[in-house]
Protein backbone atom coordinates (compact mmCIF):
# COMPACT_ATOMS: atom_id res chain seq x y z
CA UNK A 1 0.00 0.00 0.00
CA UNK A 2 3.10 2.67 1.25
CA UNK A 3 4.46 1.31 -2.59
CA UNK A 4 1.56 2.50 -4.18
CA UNK A 5 1.22 5.53 -2.17
CA UNK A 6 -1.80 4.62 -0.24
CA UNK A 7 -2.31 6.59 3.04
CA UNK A 8 -4.86 7.84 4.74
CA UNK A 9 -4.39 11.65 5.10
CA UNK A 10 -3.50 11.60 1.10
CA UNK A 11 -6.84 9.91 0.24
CA UNK A 12 -8.83 12.32 2.18
CA UNK A 13 -7.68 15.21 1.02
CA UNK A 14 -8.36 13.76 -2.55
CA UNK A 15 -11.80 12.86 -1.82
CA UNK A 16 -12.63 15.70 0.34
CA UNK A 17 -11.35 17.85 -2.96
CA UNK A 18 -13.84 15.85 -4.91
CA UNK A 19 -16.70 16.31 -3.06
CA UNK A 20 -16.14 20.10 -2.88
CA UNK A 21 -15.85 19.77 -6.69
CA UNK A 22 -18.77 17.56 -6.64
CA UNK A 23 -21.02 20.23 -4.39
CA UNK A 24 -19.88 23.20 -6.18
CA UNK A 25 -20.91 22.02 -9.82
CA UNK A 26 -24.05 20.61 -8.47
CA UNK A 27 -24.81 24.05 -6.61
CA UNK A 28 -23.57 26.29 -9.11
CA UNK A 29 -23.58 24.39 -12.56
CA UNK A 30 -26.01 21.46 -12.92
CA UNK A 31 -28.87 22.82 -11.03
CA UNK A 32 -29.03 26.23 -13.07
CA UNK A 33 -28.35 24.47 -16.46
CA UNK A 34 -30.43 21.92 -15.66
CA UNK A 35 -32.94 24.61 -15.11
CA UNK A 36 -32.13 26.77 -17.78
CA UNK A 37 -32.17 23.61 -20.32
CA UNK A 38 -35.72 22.83 -19.01
CA UNK A 39 -36.97 26.34 -19.64
CA UNK A 40 -35.49 26.37 -22.71
CA UNK A 41 -37.13 23.51 -23.89
CA UNK A 42 -39.95 24.66 -22.68
CA UNK A 43 -40.00 27.40 -24.44
CA UNK A 44 -38.95 26.36 -27.79
CA UNK A 45 -41.88 23.66 -27.23
CA UNK A 46 -44.66 26.98 -26.95
CA UNK A 47 -42.87 28.90 -29.03
CA UNK A 48 -43.53 25.54 -31.49
CA UNK A 49 -46.97 25.17 -30.15
CA UNK A 50 -47.54 29.32 -30.92
CA UNK A 51 -45.76 29.04 -34.29
CA UNK A 52 -48.00 26.00 -35.45
CA UNK A 53 -50.98 28.11 -34.47
CA UNK A 54 -49.84 31.23 -36.19
CA UNK A 55 -49.32 29.00 -39.14
CA UNK A 56 -52.61 27.07 -38.76
CA UNK A 57 -54.58 30.66 -38.25
CA UNK A 58 -53.12 32.08 -41.43
CA UNK A 59 -53.81 28.63 -43.01
CA UNK A 60 -57.43 29.53 -42.15
CA UNK A 61 -57.16 33.02 -42.97
CA UNK A 62 -55.49 32.72 -46.44
CA UNK A 63 -58.82 29.83 -46.71
CA UNK A 64 -60.75 32.55 -46.10
CA UNK A 65 -59.47 35.32 -48.40
CA UNK A 66 -59.26 32.92 -51.22
CA UNK A 67 -63.15 31.93 -50.49
CA UNK A 68 -63.83 36.30 -50.37
CA UNK A 69 -61.22 36.52 -53.62
CA UNK A 70 -62.94 34.13 -55.27
CA UNK A 71 -66.73 35.49 -54.48
CA UNK A 72 -65.65 39.11 -55.02
CA UNK A 73 -64.13 37.47 -58.40
CA UNK A 74 -67.77 35.91 -59.53
CA UNK A 75 -69.36 38.59 -58.24
CA UNK A 76 -66.93 40.73 -60.53
CA UNK A 77 -67.96 38.30 -63.30
CA UNK A 78 -71.37 38.95 -62.90
CA UNK A 79 -71.48 42.08 -63.01
CA UNK A 80 -69.53 42.64 -66.08
CA UNK A 81 -71.53 40.26 -68.07
CA UNK A 82 -74.66 41.96 -66.64
CA UNK A 83 -73.28 45.38 -67.62
CA UNK A 84 -71.87 43.48 -71.28
CA UNK A 85 -75.83 42.71 -71.65
CA UNK A 86 -76.85 46.01 -70.64
CA UNK A 87 -74.18 47.63 -73.28
CA UNK A 88 -75.43 45.45 -75.76
CA UNK A 89 -78.57 46.22 -75.02
CA UNK A 90 -78.31 49.41 -75.62
CA UNK A 91 -76.08 49.29 -77.96
CA UNK A 92 -79.18 47.56 -80.24
CA UNK A 93 -81.44 49.88 -79.25
CA UNK A 94 -79.04 52.84 -80.31
CA UNK A 95 -78.99 50.73 -83.63
CA UNK A 96 -82.18 50.66 -83.94
CA UNK A 97 -82.98 54.37 -83.29
CA UNK A 98 -80.51 56.01 -85.39
CA UNK A 99 -81.65 53.27 -88.28
CA UNK A 100 -85.28 54.54 -87.52
CA UNK A 101 -84.22 58.43 -87.49
CA UNK A 102 -81.81 57.57 -90.31
CA UNK A 103 -84.97 56.06 -92.43
CA UNK A 104 -86.86 58.88 -91.35
CA UNK A 105 -84.21 61.71 -92.47
CA UNK A 106 -84.04 59.82 -95.84
CA UNK A 107 -87.99 59.69 -96.35
CA UNK A 108 -87.85 63.33 -95.10
CA UNK A 109 -85.40 64.22 -97.64
CA UNK A 110 -87.32 62.15 -100.27
CA UNK A 111 -90.70 63.80 -99.91
CA UNK A 112 -89.00 67.35 -100.11
CA UNK A 113 -86.95 66.50 -103.12
CA UNK A 114 -89.90 64.83 -104.78
CA UNK A 115 -92.21 68.20 -103.95
CA UNK A 116 -89.17 70.30 -105.09
CA UNK A 117 -89.07 68.41 -108.33
CA UNK A 118 -92.46 68.62 -108.90
CA UNK A 119 -92.21 72.38 -108.13
CA UNK A 120 -89.20 72.67 -110.42
CA UNK A 121 -91.10 70.49 -113.67
CA UNK A 122 -94.23 72.97 -113.24
CA UNK A 123 -91.84 75.83 -113.01
CA UNK A 124 -90.16 74.73 -115.86
CA UNK A 125 -93.26 74.01 -117.80
CA UNK A 126 -94.63 77.56 -117.32
CA UNK A 127 -91.58 78.74 -118.83
CA UNK A 128 -91.71 76.63 -121.59
CA UNK A 129 -95.21 77.32 -122.17
CA UNK A 130 -94.22 81.05 -122.07
CA UNK A 131 -91.25 80.29 -124.44
CA UNK A 132 -93.53 78.56 -127.27
CA UNK A 133 -96.27 81.43 -127.32
CA UNK A 134 -93.14 83.87 -127.87
CA UNK A 135 -91.47 81.76 -129.99
CA UNK A 136 -94.74 80.67 -131.78
CA UNK A 137 -95.98 84.77 -132.18
CA UNK A 138 -92.37 85.63 -133.33
CA UNK A 139 -92.95 83.67 -136.22
CA UNK A 140 -96.16 84.22 -137.13
CA UNK A 141 -95.49 87.88 -135.89
CA UNK A 142 -99.43 88.14 -135.01
CA UNK A 143 -100.31 88.55 -131.12
CA UNK A 144 -101.56 85.28 -130.53
CA UNK A 145 -104.30 85.16 -127.70
CA UNK A 146 -102.63 85.03 -125.09
CA UNK A 147 -104.76 82.65 -122.87
CA UNK A 148 -105.83 80.01 -125.94
CA UNK A 149 -102.73 79.58 -127.03
CA UNK A 150 -101.63 78.60 -123.90
CA UNK A 151 -104.24 76.47 -123.63
CA UNK A 152 -103.01 74.99 -126.44
CA UNK A 153 -99.32 74.40 -125.69
CA UNK A 154 -100.40 73.38 -122.40
CA UNK A 155 -102.90 70.51 -124.05
CA UNK A 156 -99.67 69.44 -126.29
CA UNK A 157 -97.78 69.27 -123.31
CA UNK A 158 -99.90 66.79 -121.53
CA UNK A 159 -100.37 65.25 -124.83
CA UNK A 160 -96.28 64.77 -124.66
CA UNK A 161 -96.97 64.08 -120.55
CA UNK A 162 -94.18 65.94 -120.21
CA UNK A 163 -94.41 67.00 -116.22
CA UNK A 164 -97.85 66.38 -115.44
CA UNK A 165 -97.18 63.11 -114.27
CA UNK A 166 -94.56 62.80 -111.49
CA UNK A 167 -94.62 59.30 -111.86
CA UNK A 168 -92.44 58.86 -114.94
CA UNK A 169 -90.19 61.91 -115.45
CA UNK A 170 -87.25 60.38 -116.66
CA UNK A 171 -88.92 58.38 -119.45
CA UNK A 172 -90.58 61.35 -119.72
CA UNK A 173 -87.60 63.48 -120.27
CA UNK A 174 -85.79 60.78 -121.99
CA UNK A 175 -88.26 61.27 -124.53
CA UNK A 176 -88.40 65.01 -124.72
CA UNK A 177 -84.49 64.54 -125.21
CA UNK A 178 -84.64 62.07 -128.07
CA UNK B 1 -6.95 21.30 -40.00
CA UNK B 2 -7.44 22.75 -43.00
CA UNK B 3 -6.69 26.16 -41.77
CA UNK B 4 -3.41 27.33 -42.60
CA UNK B 5 -2.67 29.53 -39.78
CA UNK B 6 -3.20 26.26 -36.91
CA UNK B 7 0.02 24.62 -39.66
CA UNK B 8 1.82 27.84 -39.40
CA UNK B 9 1.61 27.61 -35.62
CA UNK B 10 2.87 24.46 -34.93
CA UNK B 11 5.80 24.69 -37.44
CA UNK B 12 6.80 27.59 -35.63
CA UNK B 13 6.27 25.96 -32.17
CA UNK B 14 8.66 23.54 -33.73
CA UNK B 15 11.25 25.60 -34.52
CA UNK B 16 11.09 27.40 -31.31
CA UNK B 17 11.37 24.33 -29.46
CA UNK B 18 14.12 23.23 -31.66
CA UNK B 19 16.21 26.59 -30.96
CA UNK B 20 15.47 26.06 -27.33
CA UNK B 21 16.96 22.99 -27.36
CA UNK B 22 20.35 23.33 -29.13
CA UNK B 23 21.35 26.90 -27.72
CA UNK B 24 20.05 26.27 -24.10
CA UNK B 25 22.02 23.44 -22.46
CA UNK B 26 18.78 21.80 -20.66
CA UNK B 27 19.71 18.61 -19.45
CA UNK B 28 18.42 15.91 -18.00
CA UNK B 29 21.08 13.71 -17.53
CA UNK B 30 22.29 14.72 -14.27
CA UNK B 31 19.21 14.20 -12.36
CA UNK B 32 17.82 10.69 -11.93
CA UNK B 33 14.48 11.10 -13.78
CA UNK B 34 11.94 10.24 -10.99
CA UNK B 35 9.38 7.37 -11.87
CA UNK B 36 7.90 7.40 -8.32
CA UNK B 37 4.33 5.55 -8.65
CA UNK B 38 3.76 7.08 -5.11
CA UNK B 39 3.64 10.69 -5.37
CA UNK B 40 6.73 12.66 -3.84
CA UNK B 41 6.64 14.45 -0.71
CA UNK B 42 7.36 18.22 -1.90
CA UNK B 43 6.90 19.81 2.02
CA UNK B 44 6.06 18.83 5.44
CA UNK B 45 2.62 21.23 6.62
CA UNK B 46 2.24 20.98 10.06
CA UNK B 47 2.66 17.21 10.22
CA UNK B 48 0.74 16.92 6.46
CA UNK B 49 2.74 15.52 3.67
CA UNK B 50 2.38 17.87 0.91
CA UNK B 51 2.81 15.76 -2.71
CA UNK B 52 2.80 17.76 -5.76
CA UNK B 53 -0.58 16.01 -7.06
CA UNK B 54 -2.30 17.36 -3.94
CA UNK B 55 -1.31 21.05 -4.85
CA UNK B 56 -2.30 20.12 -8.48
CA UNK B 57 -5.45 19.11 -7.15
CA UNK B 58 -6.31 22.48 -5.91
CA UNK B 59 -5.57 24.02 -8.56
CA UNK B 60 -7.99 21.82 -10.93
CA UNK B 61 -10.32 22.61 -8.29
CA UNK B 62 -10.03 26.26 -8.42
CA UNK B 63 -10.25 25.88 -12.31
CA UNK B 64 -13.50 23.88 -11.55
CA UNK B 65 -15.09 25.93 -9.18
CA UNK B 66 -14.21 29.63 -11.64
CA UNK B 67 -15.19 28.00 -14.60
CA UNK B 68 -18.66 26.66 -12.23
CA UNK B 69 -19.28 30.04 -11.09
CA UNK B 70 -18.44 32.23 -14.04
CA UNK B 71 -20.10 30.32 -16.46
CA UNK B 72 -23.21 30.46 -14.39
CA UNK B 73 -22.99 33.67 -12.81
CA UNK B 74 -25.38 35.35 -15.41
CA UNK B 75 -27.63 32.89 -16.56
CA UNK B 76 -29.33 33.65 -20.46
CA UNK B 77 -31.93 32.00 -22.17
CA UNK B 78 -29.83 32.86 -25.02
CA UNK B 79 -26.45 31.72 -24.16
CA UNK B 80 -23.60 33.09 -25.14
CA UNK B 81 -19.45 32.96 -24.12
CA UNK B 82 -18.91 30.74 -21.21
CA UNK B 83 -21.86 29.67 -20.87
CA UNK B 84 -22.65 28.22 -24.15
CA UNK B 85 -19.53 26.10 -23.87
CA UNK B 86 -20.67 24.82 -20.16
CA UNK B 87 -24.17 24.14 -21.36
CA UNK B 88 -22.71 22.10 -24.68
CA UNK B 89 -21.01 20.31 -22.17
CA UNK B 90 -23.35 19.42 -19.75
CA UNK B 91 -26.00 18.84 -22.56
CA UNK B 92 -23.78 16.64 -24.17
CA UNK B 93 -23.17 14.45 -20.53
CA UNK B 94 -27.03 14.49 -20.49
CA UNK B 95 -27.31 13.06 -24.07
CA UNK B 96 -24.54 10.37 -23.44
CA UNK B 97 -26.18 9.49 -20.03
CA UNK B 98 -29.63 9.36 -21.07
CA UNK B 99 -28.41 6.90 -23.88
CA UNK B 100 -27.21 4.73 -21.02
CA UNK B 101 -29.55 4.79 -18.11
CA UNK B 102 -32.92 5.93 -20.34
CA UNK B 103 -35.22 8.39 -17.86
CA UNK B 104 -32.92 7.40 -14.44
CA UNK B 105 -29.79 10.02 -15.53
CA UNK B 106 -31.22 12.38 -13.18
CA UNK B 107 -30.51 10.29 -10.41
CA UNK B 108 -26.94 9.26 -11.69
CA UNK B 109 -26.12 12.86 -13.38
CA UNK B 110 -24.19 15.15 -10.33
CA UNK B 111 -22.06 11.97 -9.19
CA UNK B 112 -20.66 10.92 -13.01
CA UNK B 113 -20.76 14.33 -14.57
CA UNK B 114 -18.62 15.45 -11.71
CA UNK B 115 -16.39 12.13 -11.74
CA UNK B 116 -16.01 13.12 -15.73
CA UNK B 117 -15.10 16.93 -15.16
CA UNK B 118 -12.71 16.32 -12.14
CA UNK B 119 -11.02 13.47 -14.20
CA UNK B 120 -10.89 15.48 -17.32
CA UNK B 121 -9.64 18.58 -15.93
CA UNK B 122 -6.63 16.60 -13.79
CA UNK B 123 -5.93 15.22 -16.75
CA UNK B 124 -5.07 17.83 -18.87
CA UNK B 125 -3.36 19.95 -16.18
CA UNK B 126 -1.58 17.12 -15.86
CA UNK B 127 -0.28 17.93 -19.27
CA UNK B 128 0.26 20.91 -18.92
CA UNK B 129 3.87 21.64 -20.42
CA UNK B 130 5.98 22.12 -17.07
CA UNK B 131 4.15 19.61 -14.88
CA UNK B 132 6.22 17.13 -14.10
CA UNK B 133 9.36 18.64 -15.67
CA UNK B 134 9.47 21.96 -13.70
CA UNK B 135 10.32 20.70 -10.08
CA UNK B 136 12.20 20.89 -7.09
CA UNK B 137 15.79 18.89 -6.39
CA UNK B 138 16.53 17.76 -3.07
CA UNK B 139 19.50 18.30 -1.54
CA UNK B 140 21.72 16.49 1.19
CA UNK B 141 24.82 15.71 2.66
CA UNK B 142 25.94 13.49 -0.36
CA UNK B 143 24.73 16.00 -2.69
CA UNK B 144 25.08 19.52 -1.27
CA UNK B 145 24.90 21.41 -4.84
CA UNK B 146 22.68 21.21 -7.47
CA UNK B 147 23.79 19.21 -10.31
CA UNK B 148 25.51 21.06 -13.39
CA UNK B 149 23.21 22.18 -16.34
CA UNK B 150 19.78 22.35 -14.45
CA UNK B 151 17.96 25.90 -15.03
CA UNK B 152 17.41 26.86 -11.69
CA UNK B 153 14.46 29.57 -11.14
CA UNK B 154 16.21 31.81 -8.18
CA UNK B 155 17.53 29.60 -5.77
CA UNK B 156 14.90 29.07 -3.17
CA UNK B 157 12.70 26.51 -3.90
CA UNK B 158 15.13 24.55 -5.56
CA UNK B 159 17.01 23.91 -2.89
CA UNK B 160 14.16 22.40 -0.11
CA UNK B 161 16.03 19.72 2.11
CA UNK B 162 13.42 16.90 1.98
CA UNK B 163 13.20 13.05 2.82
CA UNK B 164 12.58 11.11 -0.29
CA UNK B 165 9.38 8.67 0.08
CA UNK B 166 12.23 6.22 -1.38
CA UNK B 167 14.43 6.76 1.45
CA UNK B 168 11.53 6.25 4.26
CA UNK B 169 10.62 2.60 2.26
CA UNK B 170 14.61 2.03 1.94
CA UNK B 171 14.45 2.76 6.05
CA UNK B 172 11.31 0.64 6.48
CA UNK B 173 12.31 -2.42 4.71
CA UNK B 174 15.07 -2.03 7.17
CA UNK B 175 17.91 -1.01 5.03
CA UNK B 176 20.77 0.45 7.27
CA UNK B 177 20.75 4.11 7.19
CA UNK B 178 25.18 4.07 5.62
CA UNK B 179 23.70 2.01 2.55
CA UNK B 180 20.84 4.14 1.63
CA UNK B 181 20.49 4.37 -1.64
CA UNK B 182 21.40 7.84 -2.74
CA UNK B 183 19.97 9.41 -5.71
CA UNK B 184 19.43 13.53 -6.61
CA UNK B 185 15.90 13.36 -7.98
CA UNK B 186 13.30 15.97 -9.62
CA UNK B 187 10.33 15.99 -7.64
CA UNK B 188 7.97 17.79 -9.51
CA UNK B 189 5.63 20.77 -8.43
CA UNK B 190 3.08 20.21 -10.48
CA UNK B 191 1.53 16.38 -11.44
CA UNK B 192 -2.05 15.19 -12.36
CA UNK B 193 -3.99 13.93 -9.68
CA UNK B 194 -5.25 10.92 -11.06
CA UNK B 195 -1.91 10.11 -11.60
CA UNK B 196 -2.32 9.50 -7.83
CA UNK B 197 -3.72 6.29 -6.69
CA UNK B 198 -5.41 8.02 -3.66
CA UNK B 199 -7.74 10.23 -6.05
CA UNK B 200 -8.77 7.24 -8.89
CA UNK B 201 -9.07 4.89 -5.46
CA UNK B 202 -11.52 7.88 -3.78
CA UNK B 203 -13.48 8.26 -6.76
CA UNK B 204 -13.65 4.32 -7.41
CA UNK B 205 -15.08 4.19 -3.90
CA UNK B 206 -17.65 6.80 -4.43
CA UNK B 207 -18.50 5.63 -7.15
CA UNK B 208 -19.16 1.60 -6.19
CA UNK B 209 -20.80 2.49 -3.18
CA UNK B 210 -23.12 5.19 -4.52
CA UNK B 211 -24.03 2.38 -7.14
CA UNK B 212 -24.65 0.16 -3.28
CA UNK B 213 -26.79 3.07 -2.36
CA UNK B 214 -28.91 3.76 -5.79
CA UNK B 215 -29.56 0.18 -5.59
CA UNK B 216 -31.07 -0.08 -2.25
CA UNK B 217 -33.21 2.92 -2.88
CA UNK B 218 -34.66 1.02 -5.93
CA UNK B 219 -35.26 -2.18 -4.65
CA UNK B 220 -35.06 -1.76 -0.61
CA UNK B 221 -33.43 -4.48 1.11
CA UNK B 222 -34.50 -6.39 -1.95
CA UNK B 223 -31.10 -5.12 -3.30
CA UNK B 224 -29.10 -7.34 -1.35
CA UNK B 225 -30.34 -10.49 -2.79
CA UNK B 226 -28.15 -9.93 -5.88
CA UNK B 227 -25.09 -10.75 -3.45
CA UNK B 228 -26.48 -12.79 -0.67
CA UNK B 229 -29.34 -14.89 -2.47
CA UNK B 230 -29.70 -17.57 -0.27
CA UNK B 231 -33.86 -17.83 -0.60
CA UNK B 232 -33.86 -21.36 -2.63
CA UNK B 233 -31.31 -23.16 0.15
CA UNK B 234 -33.49 -21.70 3.13
CA UNK B 235 -36.68 -22.82 1.29
CA UNK B 236 -35.18 -26.49 1.02
CA UNK B 237 -34.31 -26.62 4.48
CA UNK B 238 -37.84 -25.22 5.87
CA UNK B 239 -39.49 -28.11 3.34
CA UNK B 240 -36.89 -30.52 4.48
CA UNK B 241 -37.86 -29.80 7.98
CA UNK B 242 -41.76 -30.81 7.16
CA UNK B 243 -39.95 -33.70 5.55
CA UNK B 244 -40.26 -32.98 1.77
CA UNK B 245 -36.67 -33.61 0.23
CA UNK B 246 -36.14 -31.22 -3.09
CA UNK B 247 -32.94 -32.46 -4.11
CA UNK B 248 -33.40 -30.12 -7.07
CA UNK B 249 -33.98 -26.55 -4.72
CA UNK B 250 -30.72 -27.34 -3.04
CA UNK B 251 -28.77 -27.63 -6.09
CA UNK B 252 -30.34 -24.55 -7.43
CA UNK B 253 -29.94 -23.19 -4.12
CA UNK B 254 -26.61 -23.86 -4.31
CA UNK B 255 -25.87 -21.90 -7.51
CA UNK B 256 -27.63 -18.93 -6.67
CA UNK B 257 -25.60 -18.65 -3.50
CA UNK B 258 -22.49 -19.21 -5.50
CA UNK B 259 -23.53 -16.78 -7.99
CA UNK B 260 -24.37 -14.12 -5.69
CA UNK B 261 -21.10 -14.95 -4.28
CA UNK B 262 -19.53 -14.00 -7.68
CA UNK B 263 -21.58 -11.12 -7.87
CA UNK B 264 -19.99 -9.75 -4.51
CA UNK B 265 -16.71 -10.55 -5.81
CA UNK B 266 -16.98 -8.54 -8.94
CA UNK B 267 -18.62 -5.83 -7.36
CA UNK B 268 -15.37 -5.45 -4.94
CA UNK B 269 -13.48 -6.13 -7.65
CA UNK B 270 -15.48 -2.98 -9.43
CA UNK B 271 -13.02 -0.59 -7.11
CA UNK B 272 -9.79 -1.96 -7.79
CA UNK B 273 -11.13 -1.83 -11.52
CA UNK B 274 -11.82 1.69 -11.86
CA UNK B 275 -8.85 2.47 -9.57
CA UNK B 276 -6.20 0.77 -11.72
CA UNK B 277 -7.89 1.33 -14.91
CA UNK B 278 -7.42 5.51 -14.20
CA UNK B 279 -4.66 5.54 -12.32
CA UNK B 280 -2.59 2.97 -14.87
CA UNK B 281 -3.33 5.00 -18.31
CA UNK B 282 -2.47 8.20 -16.59
CA UNK B 283 0.57 7.46 -14.75
CA UNK B 284 1.60 5.31 -17.89
CA UNK B 285 1.09 7.95 -20.05
CA UNK B 286 3.39 10.26 -17.80
CA UNK B 287 6.24 7.82 -17.70
CA UNK B 288 5.87 7.49 -21.32
CA UNK B 289 6.23 10.80 -22.32
CA UNK B 290 9.44 11.35 -20.16
CA UNK B 291 11.26 7.96 -21.63
CA UNK B 292 10.51 9.51 -24.82
CA UNK B 293 11.78 12.40 -24.24
CA UNK B 294 14.92 10.91 -23.28
CA UNK B 295 15.07 8.64 -26.47
CA UNK B 296 14.66 11.96 -28.66
CA UNK B 297 13.79 15.54 -28.53
CA UNK B 298 10.70 15.68 -30.78
CA UNK B 299 9.54 12.24 -29.65
CA UNK B 300 6.75 13.15 -27.40
CA UNK B 301 4.73 15.15 -29.55
CA UNK B 302 2.71 12.11 -31.07
CA UNK B 303 2.44 10.83 -28.15
CA UNK B 304 1.54 13.90 -26.36
CA UNK B 305 -1.40 14.27 -28.63
CA UNK B 306 -2.08 10.57 -27.11
CA UNK B 307 -1.84 11.65 -23.85
CA UNK B 308 -5.12 14.05 -24.60
CA UNK B 309 -6.90 11.12 -26.12
CA UNK B 310 -6.17 8.55 -23.32
CA UNK B 311 -7.08 11.88 -20.94
CA UNK B 312 -10.33 12.12 -22.66
CA UNK B 313 -11.12 8.85 -23.26
CA UNK B 314 -9.93 7.79 -19.42
CA UNK B 315 -12.91 10.39 -17.88
CA UNK B 316 -14.99 8.96 -20.35
CA UNK B 317 -14.88 5.67 -19.79
CA UNK B 318 -15.05 6.30 -15.64
CA UNK B 319 -18.31 8.40 -16.10
CA UNK B 320 -20.37 5.92 -18.59
CA UNK B 321 -18.99 2.96 -16.56
CA UNK B 322 -20.54 4.31 -13.19
CA UNK B 323 -23.50 5.33 -14.86
CA UNK B 324 -23.71 2.07 -16.40
CA UNK B 325 -23.30 -0.10 -12.94
CA UNK B 326 -25.58 2.35 -11.31
CA UNK B 327 -28.34 1.66 -13.52
CA UNK B 328 -27.95 -2.22 -13.59
CA UNK B 329 -28.16 -1.82 -9.88
CA UNK B 330 -31.25 -0.18 -10.25
CA UNK B 331 -32.51 -2.24 -12.55
CA UNK B 332 -34.81 -5.14 -10.65
CA UNK B 333 -33.58 -8.36 -11.70
CA UNK B 334 -36.62 -10.44 -10.68
CA UNK B 335 -38.37 -11.41 -14.14
CA UNK B 336 -41.97 -11.17 -13.68
CA UNK B 337 -41.84 -7.91 -11.51
CA UNK B 338 -39.17 -6.03 -13.89
CA UNK B 339 -41.91 -6.22 -16.20
CA UNK B 340 -44.52 -5.08 -13.80
CA UNK B 341 -42.46 -2.12 -12.50
CA UNK B 342 -42.53 -1.13 -15.89
CA UNK B 343 -45.99 -0.92 -16.35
Amino acid sequence: MDKLGINLPWFLTQLTGFLIVLFILRQFTYKPILNMLETRKRKIAESLEYADKVKADAAAQQKDFERRLDEARREAQVAAQSAQQAAEQERQRILAEAQAEAAKIKEAARGELDYERKQMVSELRQQVIDLSVLGAQRVIGANLDDRKSRQLVENFLNEMDFGANGRKPASTREGAGA
Amino acid sequence: MRNPKVWIAIIALLVVGGVIKTWLTFSVDAVRASVAIAPEILFNLAGFDVTPTIITLIIVMIIIILLAVFSTRNLQLVPGGLQNIMETAIEQLINLFEGIAGPKWRDFFTIAASIFILVIVSNFVGLIPGAGSIGIIKLDEKHPTAPEGIFILGDAPAFIHTTSLFHKNQLAQGVPEQELEEEQALVPILRAPTSDINLPLALALVSVIMTQVYGMRAQGLRYWTRFFSFGRIIRFFADAFKGHFKIGEFFFGLIDAFVGAVELVSELGKIIAFTFRLFGNIFAGEVILLIMAFLFFALPIPFYGLEFFVAFIQAFVFAVLTVAFMRLATAEHGGESHEAQHH
